[in-house]
């Protein structure tokens, strides 16, 4: 579990739990991204709820909620950005 | 005669029964009495097959669907129900007093008035409690009530609007009143048991993506989840007095383990060494222990409240 973190390229995500973190960079292949800010890298899986998705790529994954990078709402089962 | 839409999202069928019996019994008569049609419905945000109609009656349900998704969607697409007013009521809100509730609806009978929050969020008005003149918030861009992140790019010192509070702006700057009730008026008629619900979710989500024991540590970092956690065990304590059945069950049917059963509330609750945090969860307990009596009063039921803190 990381809570206000920041990862930078090269971080490939298994797993882990990251709250309020920031995200730049790098791969999310599964886990938790809560409340923070995704600004770069892909989203290939995992659960992303009630952050940021600022830039990067969504690839997959559980998307339970969160802002683009205008400050607008998705809900549950949408995506951020174009497959 | 005028519609008013009694309309609450839930996901869990036990919290709604709660919910479902002071709202029949309080407030939808009450309304009625004003010479109000009044119509009752739950959307089911989740565990739709557990909503059973003979467990609620008098309440219409609404299932999670396109253009419905979920509870930031549910409330844009009420407005479009038929009807002339909307009380939004949280789920894990309670209002004690139907009279004192219906006192405000006088208040519409100025057209300017847009809205009655009965339940405020430190001051401002919220979404908790809200009673709504339909046709003001329609004529708003949609979606007015979905909640908004104003200055993302400021992350994490932007504006995070909750539902409800970017339609209440805008409502006043094009020259309508809402009308926000303060919070010592609204806490003698009202109980709100904030998060509870959000933590539910949040060990459905958090055990699925990193495994329950990332679940339990974080729980520990934040204390509103201790609250939220202590609440539940608390209204756990009446559900079981009035029903007879555990509350907030896991899949083996530990009572509370899909929230915090007792013992992890305990061993999280350890964990917290700053003495001034230990002050104020205690105080917080305190209040909500006060206001679950105030509602096994109402029912006339006694409560066994467990302690949970440490000696």
């Amino acid at each position: 579990m990381h809570i206000r973190e920041k990862f930078g390229p090269g971080t490939v995500n298994r797993g882990a739990a990251l709250f309020e973190c920031e995200w730049d960079g790098g791969r999310f292949e599964a886990g938790l991204f809560a409340g923070g800010m995704f600004r770069s890298g892909q989203f290939v899986d995992g659960v992303f709820l009630g952050g940021i998705f600022w830039g990067g790529t969504w690839l997959g994954g559980t998307w339970e909620g969160g802002f683009d990078r205008k400050g607008i709402y998705h809900s549950r089962g949408d995506s951020p950005s174009p497959r | 005669m005028p519609r008013l839409l009694i309309a609450s999202p839930h996901r869990y069928p036990d919290l709604a029964r709660l919910w479902h019996r002071f709202v029949m019994r309080e407030l939808a008569p009450e309304f009625g009495r004003l010479h109000l049609t009044v119509e009752t419905n739950i959307f089911c945000d989740a565990n739709a097959d557990q909503f059973l109609s003979h467990v609620f009656p008098g309440v219409g349900f609404t299932r999670s669907g396109p253009g419905m998704r979920d509870f930031m969607e549910f409330y844009d697409a009420t407005l479009n129900a038929p009807c002339d007013f909307i009380l939004f009521l949280d789920a894990d809100t309670f209002l004690l007093d139907g009279d004192w509730a219906c006192s405000y609806f006088a208040a519409f009978t100025d057209p300017s008035v847009a809205a009655v929050s009965l339940v405020p969020r430190k001051g401002a008005p919220a979404i908790f409690a809200l009673l709504c003149r339909a046709e003001s918030f329609r004529a708003l861009p949609a979606p007015a009530f979905a909640c908004r992140y104003e200055f993302p790019e400021d992350w994490p010192q932007g504006v995070n609007l909750q539902p409800g509070d970017y339609a209440a702006r805008e409502l006043v700057q094009g020259g309508k009143i809402v009308i926000n009730v303060d919070a010592d008026e609204s806490s003698r008629h009202t109980v709100n048991f904030r998060g509870t619900t959000g933590l539910r979710s949040s060990r459905e989500h958090i055990t699925r993506a990193a495994g329950e024991r990332v679940f339990l540590q974080s729980v520990a970092q934040y204390p509103a989840c201790l609250i939220a956690a202590y609440d539940n065990v608390l209204l756990g304590c009446l559900y079981e007095s009035l029903y007879h059945e555990p509350f907030a069950p896991d899949s083996a049917g530990r009572p509370l383990g899909a929230s915090l059963t007792i013992g992890e509330l305990r061993f999280a609750l350890k964990e917290v060494r700053d003495v001034k945090q230990l002050e104020s969860l205690h105080e917080r307990f305190h209040q909500s222990h006060r206001n679950i009596l105030r509602m096994a009063a109402r029912e006339g039921v006694e409560l066994s409240i467990p302690s949970v803190l440490p000696q």
